[in-house]
């Protein structure tokens, strides 16, 4: 009896410690091998047959596919260049020069990966259509409410992510030695109380 | 007291534990892209995605994208995809079923107005005994069964309903 007790309790911290690990792995994965600038992240090799487990398995939790490496490079932005996260209380700036690539692009989505629903129909900026000013930098502002220029809107009081997807291209090729390409600035203009 | 024991192979076995799940995940994960698309339509057929619903797309598609894919098995022979180039940036990703990215191209591996593959398990590959057509790239699968995503660039809505149309012409299909 006394060794069936002990046997239930090392299965009952095994079971605690491994399963709430992985659960909060493919929820929060561990950065292995990122790219990184300011807000910016990419997992390096999440494109690539050698994907680390971590970035699969997380990848298969959200039922998101990967951008293939010799597509492009996704980059996600979850925070402000202050490290708040993004909030739909928030309006934000999104500025800088964007890497010369063959496409590329900017959508907001909610936490599980839809777009975020607007009159407007807006979800994205893409080189096409974002305006830039005479130094080659892009002004967007992110914001529930409308405002003049590029303008990408989001939810009332809901948290969303920004990717920016660079297509055609690999970090090597952008980076111009650095570690990572030099994206553009995520700044907090002000938010509703 | 043996509690520093209990405790400690606990923890130990845990670890494993959660490497194992870790790996599983890929494969068990309930709403992965696979079992997504599953949900859409059958193996070795084209289906064009609906970006406008999440239920007939997958998250985080990118909204100037159009997309199609196309679930393949492999284990009756080789698929065929021939893929309009509609747009100025189309590109072809393929995956295992887990969801790993082995391969991609673009438009610019194009002879012609279409991207046209054919896909071969290792087996047919090694092979060599199936002679593939002018223009047509052979792409090896490490495993069987997987998918194939198609993104066609589609900034503009007035220009939407037409790459749609030509999207739509996507094929996947059982080599004959």
């Amino acid at each position: 009896m006394r060794l069936i007790l002990q046997l239930l309790m090392i299965c009952v911290i095994a079971a605690g410690v491994g399963l709430g690990l992985t659960a909060l792995a493919v929820r929060h994965p561990p950065a292995l091998d990122i790219i990184q600038d300011g807000a910016w992240v990419a997992i390096a090799k999440e494109g690539a047959p050698e994907v680390d487990a971590y970035a699969l398995a997380a990848l298969a939790h959200r039922g998101e596919v990967p951008h293939s490496i010799a597509d492009g490079l996704t980059f996600r932005a979850k925070d402000d260049d202050e490290g708040n996260a993004l909030s739909g209380s928030c309006t934000y700036m999104i500025s800088g020069t964007v890497p010369s690539v063959r496409l590329w692009s900017l959508g907001a989505y909610d936490l599980d990966g839809n777009r975020l629903a607007n009159p407007a129909e807006r979800f994205g900026y893409t080189n096409v259509d974002a305006v830039r000013d005479a130094d080659g930098a892009v002004h967007i502002a992110v914001s529930p409410e409308a405002l003049p220029g590029d303008w990408l809107p989001v939810s009332p009081g809901l948290n969303f992510i920004l990717v920016l997807r660079l297509y055609d291209t690999t970090a090597a090729a952008i980076s111009g030695g650095r570690a990572a390409p030099e994206l553009p600035a995520i700044r907090r203009i002000g938010c509703n109380t | 007291m043996r509690w520093p024991f209990f405790i400690i192979s606990g923890i130990l076995i845990g670890c494993v534990l959660h490497i194992v799940s870790l790996l599983a995940v890929p494969v068990l994960a309930p709403r992965d892209a696979y079992k997504r698309l599953e949900a859409l339509g059958g193996e070795n057929t084209a289906i064009l995605l609906d970006t406008a619903s999440s239920d007939k797309s997958l998250p985080f598609l990118d909204p100037a994208f159009l997309y199609a894919v196309c679930r393949f098995d492999l284990s009756d022979g080789p698929v065929r995809l021939r893929v309009p180039l509609a747009g100025e940036y189309v590109s072809m990703s393929f995956h295992s079923r887990d969801g790993r990215a082995f391969f991609s191209l673009n438009d610019r591996s194009a002879l012609g107005t279409v991207l046209d593959v054919e896909m071969r398990d290792e087996a047919d590959e090694a092979a060599k005994s199936l002679p593939l057509g002018a223009g047509t790239i052979s792409v090896s699968a490490p495993e069987p069964v997987g998918f194939v995503l198609v993104r066609a660039f589609s900034q503009f809505a007035s220009s939407t309903k037409s790459r749609r149309e030509e999207l739509s012409k996507t094929v996947c299909t059982p080599r004959t």
